[in-house]
């Protein structure tokens, strides 16, 4: 049984505050799911709880197991058990995929451990099948050249080879068609256990339609300011968020402004003209 | 097993067709049919260096150190899958070799050289590779050296029309290192790749040079280079593309891609387009800097330690090489190699 707390997070991005209080605890055997207008802080939540760089957290606290989270490096956090399904993940060239993930899995191992070859890649080979990927993806490097469904597709592929006990699907659907969305919503549901605890991540309500969540809540100004069950994804998904900010006096619900975006997403000029040539 | 053995086992086991050279004589050659050697005197060699399309030799044979030549001649169609290797290995002071890869016209060849030098070894080696119009010639190089020594490596190739160079150079010496690539397209439709790996570590100081200039239409050229400097070492790259006038439809293409770790490291990039022809495509661009700060985020969000983040990352940087040749125990020895140079 796997409890991740999140106590009152204040995180900031540069000098801009994104987050402001969010509390939220997350249990294995839980689904829930973070939905709300773009800028609002979903992703960066998503970040702060992996231990993104770029991100420093000012007040609050998280915990695994009562294990305190925030004073883990990443990669402690993901031996621990939390992952993340990233929204743009990194390209790394050169790293074919299945060297990646085996390297992975092999981090988790004691020392002295070693992973059965046999074993991992008639895992990986079956999780390929079932996630309908392409059968060179092993020799593929590390997401260069993938399309944007395929990069989520293998995000979700990694989930399944490293088997967290709480994962944070960042915008999973985005990218994806109808056909890629219902193959990564059956795999997920797939995955669902009591030892696996779900948060969604999501615009919108579609995703639901195929990962099913037990608890919504809506984000607004860098907060959990609304938190409902299937009633009120319903009602997000016929009338949208303007009654929820209407009812809460909220006037503008972002806190992340297109210039940080660019800044968070943004990539350094040589990169850029060295893809252009 | 020390570096040189072990490279030097890999490589024998590996390869059933070879040319070995230790200390500037040759011990054994073993070739397919279609493939020749013979030992030509040094006033051949001194012509074939002087009569390369290029104002100024860049760097030259050290006739002083009684240099060995021989000419390497290729008048058959072979597949990848019979390469053929060229063995330098050098202990002495001074040990100069030449060279002259002739591949004739509708040939082709698969050719992997080694050199190492070790001990108290400075090998300088100038090789010309002729590639006659229609042939083609997939040309791998490695080096390696031990901290003691030096070596100085010209590869120099004239690409007739229709004939295509595909050069990669592989570089874990561990001492003072200078490479020269330089190639002349001559014959239309020429083409020529050349990609270069290094890595430098300690106080290492290693310049690679790269140039390749074009005296005929439609002719192609892409120069790539990727490095990794860590320790006190200096890396430079210098690639030159150079269209001289008329020379129209013709591509020269370069990049650039390094990683410096640690405060001490240095590395640069002078990448040169000289155009003077308009209806060309021309480009070059440089990425140098620290490890990105993404990847290693990425790679450690799946639970790997930061040393290991790193290690795969630079690892990549071998998927050239790994790609040029394809024998699995050289996909070995080159993960052995890095090791040497990252632990």
């Amino acid at each position: 049984m796997a409890v991740l707390k999140i106590k009152n997070l204040r995180a900031k991005a540069g000098d801009n505050e994104i987050l402001r209080g969010v509390t939220l605890t997350v249990k294995s055997g839980e689904t829930h799911a973070i939905m709300g207008p773009n800028g609002t802080g979903k992703s960066t939540l998503a970040s702060v709880v992996m231990g993104h760089p770029r991100y420093e957290v000012i007040d609050g606290s998280i915990t695994l197991d009562g294990e305190d989270v925030l004073a883990m490096s990443t990669d402690e956090r993901a031996r621990a058990g939390l992952f993340l399904a990233m929204q743009a993940p990194a390209e790394v060239p050169g790293v074919t995929n299945s060297d990646f993930i085996k390297t992975a899995m092999n981090a988790r191992l004691e020392e002295g451990e070693n992973l059965s070859l046999f074993k991992f890649i008639r895992a990986y080979d079956k999780a390929v099948a079932e996630l309908k990927m392409s059968e060179d993806l092993p020799h593929r490097y590390l997401n260069e050249g993938f399309s944007g469904g395929e990069k989520k597709r293998n995000e979700i592929l990694q989930m399944k080879m490293l088997k967290p006990r709480i994962a944070i699907l960042d915008e999973i659907d985005s990218g994806l068609d109808v056909d890629a969305l219902k193959t990564v919503g059956e795999n997920v549901t797939a995955m669902k256990s009591d030892n696996l605890g779900l948060l969604l991540i999501t615009h919108y309500q579609r995703l639901l339609d195929y990962i099913s969540a037990d608890t919504v809540h809506v984000m607004m100004q860098g907060k959990i300011v609304k938190s409902g069950d299937t009633d009120l994804m319903k009602r997000i998904d016929t009338e949208g968020y303007d009654w929820i900010k209407e009812e809460l006096g909220i006037d503008d619900e972002r806190v992340v402004t297109e210039k940080d975006e660019r800044i968070i997403l943004g990539e350094c000029a040589t990169k850029e003209a060295l893809e252009e040539k | 097993m020390n570096p040189t053995t072990l490279t030097r086992s890999t490589l024998l086991e590996s390869y059933r067709h070879r040319i070995y050279f230790k200390d500037g004589q040759l011990i054994e050659s073993a070739l397919p049919e279609g493939v020749k050697i013979n030992p030509i005197d040094l006033g051949l060699a001194r012509t074939l260096v002087a009569d390369f399309p290029r104002e100024k030799a860049l760097l030259t044979l050290n006739y002083e150190a009684k240099p060995k030549a021989y000419s390497i001649e290729i008048t058959k169609l072979l597949d990848a899958k019979t390469p053929v290797l060229v063995l330098i290995e050098s202990k002495k002071d001074e040990d100069a070799i030449f060279l002259h890869y002739n591949v004739k016209t509708n040939s082709s060849i698969k050719l992997v050289e080694a050199h190492l030098a070790n001990d108290r070894g400075a090998l300088n080696m100038v090789s010309i590779a002729h590639l006659s119009p229609h042939s083609t010639m997939d040309y791998v190089s490695i080096s390696t050296s031990d901290e003691s020594n030096v070596l100085a490596n010209v590869a120099l190739a004239r690409v007739d029309a229709f004939a295509k160079l595909t050069h990669v150079a592989a570089n874990f010496t561990k001492s003072a290192t200078t490479k020269h690539v330089d190639i002349a397209l001559v014959g239309e439709q020429a083409h020529a790749s050349t990609t270069t790996v290094a890595f430098s570590h300690h106080d290492q100081e290693t310049l690679f040079k790269t140039n390749v200039e074009h005296f005929a239409p439609r002719s192609e050229g892409y120069i790539e280079h990727y490095g990794v400097a860590s320790g006190n070492a200096t890396m430079i790259f210098e690639g030159i593309g150079k269209i001289h006038k008329n020379m129209a439809k013709s591509i020269a293409k370069q990049s650039n891609r390094g990683i410096v770790i640690g405060a001490h490291a240095r590395l640069d990039a002078n990448p040169l387009l000289l155009i003077d022809e308009h209806d060309v495509e021309a480009g070059h661009g440089a990425a140098i800097g620290q490890i990105d700060e993404d990847q290693l985020y990425y790679l450690m969000s799946r639970g790997l330690r930061r040393r290991d983040a790193e290690t795969l990352i630079i690892k990549g940087y071998l998927a050239p090489l790994k790609k040029a040749v394809k024998e699995e125990k050289i996909h070995e020895l080159f993960d052995q190699l890095l090791a040497e140079k990252t632990r």
